[in-house]
C-alpha cells in the first residue's frame, strides 16, 4: 500500500517536474528574439493520414524559412476536440508559443479557436474547410478556402461540363454534410438535379448499398465527397465493380496516390484546392520521394505566414496578428491573403486522372 | 497557475465524478456496466440543448443529470436478465445506438457537425469564464459527489449493494429484492455521468458524437480498473495516473509521427500490464466478475 | 427486379465478410468463453502480412497465403499462452478478459500504424474490373470466391464441431467446462488449438478482405464490431449459426437502407445488437441460453 503510495508520488512529482523544466526551457526562450510555434496535427488515429502529409509540407516551411530563432513544438491532437483543447493548453503555458499551426479537422479547430482567442494565439489551420471557422473569432485564421467556396466551385464545373442529374456520395461527418449543403443549394439553381444523395461512415469501406440507390437513381455524373482514403478506395472500386455508368467527381480529399493508383480511377475529375506550385512540388519530391499530400502545400503557407511575422520581428501572439492582417505573399499554394475573417479566396485546381496520374488542367 | 495544469485538473475531476460513479455499478454493485459513455453523453448533449433554449445553467445541469438517470434505469430495467459478459455486451450495444443517435438525428444534434459555442457555467448573475474559476467550480462539485457518494457506500444501502455483489442469489433468500438495489444504483450512477457530461461540454464548449466512442470507455473502465474495483480512493488515484501518464510522455524526445502511437500503446500496456500482474488495480477490495 | 438482386448480393458479399470475421471469433468464444476482441487486429495483422509477402517482398501469391494463414494462427496462440492464459489462471473472469482483448486491439492498431503508416495500402492482386452480371445484378469473381469460401467454411466448421474428436471436445467445453474437464478432455490444449484454428481463420479472412477492400490500420475495430454483432445475432457460442447470423446482418443492413436513409446503416446494425442481446441473448441458434453465472 505504502509502495503504491510511493509510486502515484514519485509519478506526480515527476509530472510536476516535467511540466517545470519545459517551463524553465520556455522561460527561456521567452528571451528577446527567440520564439516558439507550435503545431498540432492528428498524428494518429484515422485522419493520420493527412497529419503527416501535413507535417512534411510545414517542414519544408521550416526548413527553407531558415529561422535560427524559432523552435517548432509538435502535438498530436488526433482530429479530436479534447485532445485539441489539451495539445492547445500545452502548447500557449507550457511551452510558451506565440502561434500555432492546427487543427486538420474543421471541428478539432473549433473546439481549439476559444482558447487561441483567450490567450491572443493566432491558430492558423491549413485544412479545416468548415464555413463555421468563418466566424470562429479574431485569432483564427486558414490557409484553406471554405468549404462554400468549393461547394459552389464544383457545382459550377460540374454542371459546366454539361451534366445535369448528379448524384453525391458522402461522408457523413461535418465536411462532407457541410459541402453537400453547398451543392444542394447551387446545382439546382443552375438548373441541374440533384438525384440522390448517399451518406457514408467515415472509414467504412462498403459503400455497395448507397452506390446500389445511386445506381437506380440514373444520373450522368457522381460527386465523391470525402477524405478518409479508406472509403474513398473502396467507394471508387465499387462504382467500377457495381457498372454504374457515371462520369465521376471528387472532393480534394481524393487527390491522394491511393486513388490515382486505382484503374477504376481513370477520368475522375477532381477540384482541389491548390496542391502546390510546381517549385513546391518538385522540392517535396526531392526531399521525401512523393507528390505533397493533400493540404501540404497548405501547411507550408500556414507556417510562412507566421515565419514572415517573425522575420519582421514579431515576438507575441498580438504582433504576429497585426503581420497576418496586413500580409500578402505567393506561397506554395498561390497567392495569400487574409481577409477580416481570417479567410483566404479559393485558388482551385481541376485535375483530371489520366493514366494513374492526376493532371492538372488549364484553364 | 499555468493553464495547462488548469486543463488536465479540470478535465481530471470530470473524470473522476465519471469513473468513481462507473465504480458504484461495476464495482460495488457488480453491474457489468460498459454503456457508462452513453449517459455521460447523454447528459452532455441534454445539457447543450437546455441551455440553448434559453434554460438557465443550473437548472439544465439537474436535468441533465436526471435524463440520464431516466435512461440509466430504462437499460438496467431492460438488461434485467443478462448476466455477465453479456450484459457487458448489451451495455456496449447500448453505447453503440446512443452514438448512432447522437449522429444521425440531426435536427436535435446537428449530427457530426456537432454544436459549437456552448455557454460557460452561469448562476446567481455569474458567468465563470476563466479556467481557474471552472477549476474552483467542478472541483467543488467533484468534492462534494464524492462525498454523496462516499455516504452511500457506506451507508447500510452500499452494504446491500456490496452484498449484490457478493451473493445476489443469498439476498434473495433473505428476501431481498436485487433488481430493485440495481435499478436504484443505475439511476445514481448515471445521474453523476450526466452531469460529468454537463460539466465536460460547459467547459469544452463545444460537442460532437465522437466524445462518446469505444476509445472513451476504454479510457473510463481503465481508470476504474487500474484504481481498483469497489474502492472510491483507488479510482480517484487511478483518475490521476490514467489521465497524467500519458500526457507525461508529450515530454519525452520522440519523433512526433512515433509520438502518437506511442502514446497509445503505453497506454494498452498498462491496461494489459495491471489485468495480468495487479489484477485487483491499485486499491481494489474485489475482483470484477 | 435487377435491383433486389443487386441489394441481396450485396448483403451476401458484406455478410460473408462479416461471418469469415465472426467465424474465428466464434470458435474461439466458443471454447474459451471470452470475447476474443483482439481477433479483429489477427485479421488486419493477417491483411498486412499479405501485403508485405507479396506486394514488398514478391513472394509467389498462394506461398504467400500460406504463410500468412500459419503466421496469423500462431499470433492466436501466442496471445492465448502469453495473456489469456495468465490471466485465467488468476480466475480473471470473463469480462477482464474481454477488457485485456480490447486492450490488445489498442495495441496492435498502433503498432501497425507505426510500421506501416497511417496510409491505406492496396494489395493489388485482382484487378478492379466491371463484375460479371447475375439476374442483372453485378458481382465480381473475387466477391464471388469469398462468398463461396465462406459458404464452404459454414459447412466444414459444421462438419468438424460435429464430426471430429476434436470439434465434439471443443463443444463439451462450450456446453460444459468442469463436466468436460472430469471425462478428461485437456482444457487448456483444446483452447490452445482452437485459438489456433480460430486465428488461422482470421488469417483467411484477412485475406479475403485485403484483397477486397484494402488494408489500413483502423480496419480491424470496425470488422470486429461487425463480426460479433453478427455472432450474437446467430449464436456466439454455435460456429454455423454465427456465420449465418452474420449473413443474415449484411442482408438487413444492404436491404434496410433501401428504405432508410444511409446514414442509418451502423445504427441498424447496433440496434440489431441491443435488440437481440435484449430478447434473444443466446441468438438464433445459439447453444447456451444466454443467462449464465
Amino acid at each position: 500500500m505504502k509502495k503504491l503510495l510511493l509510486m502515484i508520488g514519485v509519478i506526480s512529482v515527476l509530472f510536476l517536474f516535467g511540466c517545470d523544466t519545459a517551463n524553465t526551457g520556455s522561460s527561456q526562450a521567452a528571451e528577446p528574439g527567440k520564439v516558439k510555434i507550435g503545431v498540432m496535427l492528428p498524428l494518429t488515429g484515422d485522419a493520420a493520414s493527412y497529419g503527416t502529409g501535413i507535417q512534411r509540407g510545414i517542414e519544408l516551411a521550416i526548413a527553407d524559412a531558415k529561422l535560427t530563432n524559432v523552435d517548432v513544438i509538435f502535438e498530436d491532437s488526433k482530429c479530436d476536440g479534447k485532445e485539441a483543447v489539451t495539445a492547445i493548453n500545452k502548447l500557449i503555458s507550457v511551452d510558451k508559443v506565440v502561434a500555432i499551426v492546427g487543427e486538420v479537422c474543421s471541428s478539432a479547430t473549433l473546439a481549439a479557436a476559444p482558447i487561441a482567442n483567450q490567450h491572443s494565439v493566432p491558430l492558423i489551420s491549413p485544412s479545416s474547410t468548415s464555413p463555421a471557422i468563418t466566424e470562429a473569432g479574431d485569432y483564427v485564421y486558414r490557409t484553406v478556402p471554405s468549404d462554400a467556396l468549393q461547394g459552389d466551385f464544383g457545382a459550377n464545373l460540374v454542371y459546366g461540363y454539361g451534366y445535369e442529374k448528379l448524384a453525391v456520395l458522402y461522408s457523413n461527418e461535418d465536411y462532407g454534410i457541410g459541402f453537400l449543403g453547398v451543392l444542394e443549394e447551387i446545382f439546382p439553381s443552375l438548373g441541374g438535379e440533384i438525384v440522390a444523395a448517399e451518406a457514408m461512415e467515415r472509414g467504412s469501406a462498403d459503400a455497395r448499398a448507397q452506390l446500389t440507390k445511386i445506381k437506380e437513381a440514373e444520373p450522368d455524373s457522381i460527386y465523391i465527397i470525402s477524405n478518409s482514403p479508406d472509403s474513398m478506395v473502396a467507394s471508387i472500386r465499387q462504382i467500377a465493380e457495381l457498372g454504374i455508368e457515371a462520369d465521376l467527381f471528387g472532393s480534394e480529399g481524393l487527390k491522394g496516390p491511393e486513388v490515382a493508383a486505382l484503374d477504376a480511377s481513370e477520368g475522375l475529375i477532381i477540384t482541389s484546392v491548390s496542391s502546390g506550385t510546381t517549385e513546391f512540388q518538385t522540392e517535396h519530391e526531392a526531399r521525401y520521394g512523393e507528390v505533397p499530400g493533400p493540404f501540404a502545400a497548405q501547411g507550408y503557407d500556414a507556417f510562412k505566414a507566421l515565419s514572415l511575422a517573425v522575420k519582421q520581428g514579431a515576438t507575441s501572439g498580438p504582433q504576429i496578428k497585426q503581420f497576418l492582417d496586413s500580409m500578402e505573399f505567393t506561397g506554395a499554394s498561390g497567392k495569400i491573403v487574409f481577409d477580416g475573417s481570417g479567410d483566404v479566396s479559393g485558388n482551385y485546381d481541376v485535375y483530371t486522372v489520366i493514366d494513374n496520374e492526376f493532371i492538372l488542367e488549364d484553364e | 497557475m499555468n493553464p495547462y495544469i488548469t486543463n488536465l485538473l479540470i478535465l481530471i475531476a470530470i473524470y473522476i465524478i465519471l469513473a468513481v460513479s462507473l465504480n458504484l455499478a461495476l464495482g460495488y454493485t457488480g453491474l457489468l456496466n460498459l454503456g457508462h459513455i452513453a449517459f455521460f453523453g447523454i447528459g452532455a448533449y441534454a445539457s447543450t440543448l437546455l441551455t440553448q433554449a434559453g434554460v438557465p445553467f443550473i437548472a439544465s445541469f439537474i436535468i441533465a443529470g436526471a435524463i440520464s438517470s431516466i435512461f440509466g434505469f430504462l437499460l438496467v430495467y431492460a438488461t434485467k436478465k443478462l448476466r455477465g459478459d453479456y450484459l457487458a455486451l448489451a451495455t456496449l450495444g447500448f453505447n453503440f445506438v446512443i452514438y448512432s443517435l447522437m449522429l444521425n438525428w440531426k435536427s436535435l444534434t446537428r449530427g457530426a457537425a456537432g454544436i459549437p459555442g456552448i455557454v460557460k457555467p452561469s448562476f446567481f448573475g455569474f458567468t465563470i469564464q476563466s479556467n481557474i474559476s471552472y477549476l474552483i467550480f467542478v472541483s467543488v462539485i467533484c468534492i462534494f459527489c464524492i462525498y454523496l457518494m462516499y455516504l452511500i457506500v457506506r451507508s447500510p444501502f452500499g452494504r446491500l449493494m456490496q452484498a449484490t455483489r457478493d451473493d445476489e442469489f443469498g439476498l434473495r433468500v433473505l428476501g431481498k429484492n436485487t433488481s430493485v438495489i440495481k435499478y436504484k444504483v443505475m439511476i445514481i450512477s448515471s445521474f453523476f455521468a450526466g452531469i460529468a457530461g454537463s460539466l465536460f461540454v460547459h467547459y469544452i464548449t463545444y460537442v460532437q458524437p465522437n466524445y462518446f466512442t469505444l476509445t472513451e470507455i476504454i479510457l473510463v473502465l481503465t481508470i476504474v480498473i487500474v484504481g481498483g474495483i469497489a474502492s472510491l480512493k483507488g479510482t480517484i488515484i487511478g483518475t490521476f495516473v490514467i489521465v497524467l501518464v500519458p500526457e507525461l510522455l508529450r515530454f519525452l524526445p520522440l519523433g512526433s509521427s512515433v509520438l502518437g502511437p506511442a502514446r497509445q500503446i503505453v497506454y494498452a500496456l498498462i491496461l494489459l500490464g495491471i489485468l495480468l500482474y495487479r489484477p485487483r488495480g491499485l486499491f481494489g477490495r474485489a475482483d470484477l466478475q | 427486379m435487377a435491383v433486389v438482386a443487386q441489394l441481396i448480393i450485396n448483403g451476401l458479399i458484406a455478410g460473408s465478410i462479416y461471418a469469415l470475421v465472426a467465424a474465428g471469433f466464434s470458435l474461439i468464444f466458443s471454447t474459451n468463453k471470452f470475447m476474443h476482441f483482439a481477433h479483429g487486429s489477427s485479421v488486419v495483422i493477417a491483411g498486412y502480412l499479405l501485403f508485405t509477402f507479396f506486394s514488398l517482398w514478391h513472394i509467389p501469391f498462394y506461398l504467400s497465403c500460406l504463410l500468412t494463414v500459419v503466421l496469423t494462427g500462431v499470433l492466436g496462440v501466442v496471445l492465448h499462452r502469453f495473456v489469456y492464459l495468465p490471466l485465467e489462471k488468476k480466475n480473471a473472469s470473463t469480462v477482464v478478459l474481454l477488457i485485456a482483448s480490447i486492450g490488445l486491439l489498442m495495441l496492435f492498431q498502433n503498432l501497425l500504424q507505426i510500421i506501416f503508416s497511417a496510409s491505406v495500402k492496396t494489395i493489388g492482386y485482382v484487378q478492379v474490373a466491371q463484375g460479371v452480371s447475375l439476374f442483372g445484378a453485378s458481382i465480381t469473381p473475387l466477391q464471388i470466391a469469398i462468398i463461396l469460401l465462406s459458404f464452404f467454411l459454414l459447412i466444414l466448421l459444421y462438419w468438424f464441431m460435429k464430426y471430429t474428436a476434436l470439434g465434439r471436445n471443443m463443444r463439451a467445453i462450450a456446453d460444459n467446462k468442469e463436466l468436460a474437464e472430469i471425462i478428461g478432455i485437456d482444457h487448456i490444449k483444446v483452447a490452445s488449438l482452437s485459438f489456433f484454428i480460430g486465428s488461422a481463420l482470421a488469417g483467411i479472412a484477412g485475406i479475403l478482405i485485403g484483397l477486397e477492400q484494402n488494408v489500413y490500420p483502423t480496419m480491424g475495430t470496425m470488422l470486429i464490431v461487425k463480426g460479433f454483432t453478427g455472432a450474437v445475432i446467430g449464436g456466439i457460442d454455435f460456429v454455423p449459426g454465427s456465420i449465418l447470423g452474420s449473413y443474415l446482418l449484411g442482408l438487413i443492413e444492404n436491404i434496410g437502407i433501401w428504405f432508410i436513409p444511409s446514414g442509418y446503416k451502423d445504427a441498424l446494425s447496433f440496434a440489431l445488437l441491443f435488440i437481440f442481446l435484449l430478447f434473444r441473448p443466446q441468438g438464433l441458434f445459439g447453444i447456451n441460453k444466454g443467462v449464465r453465472k
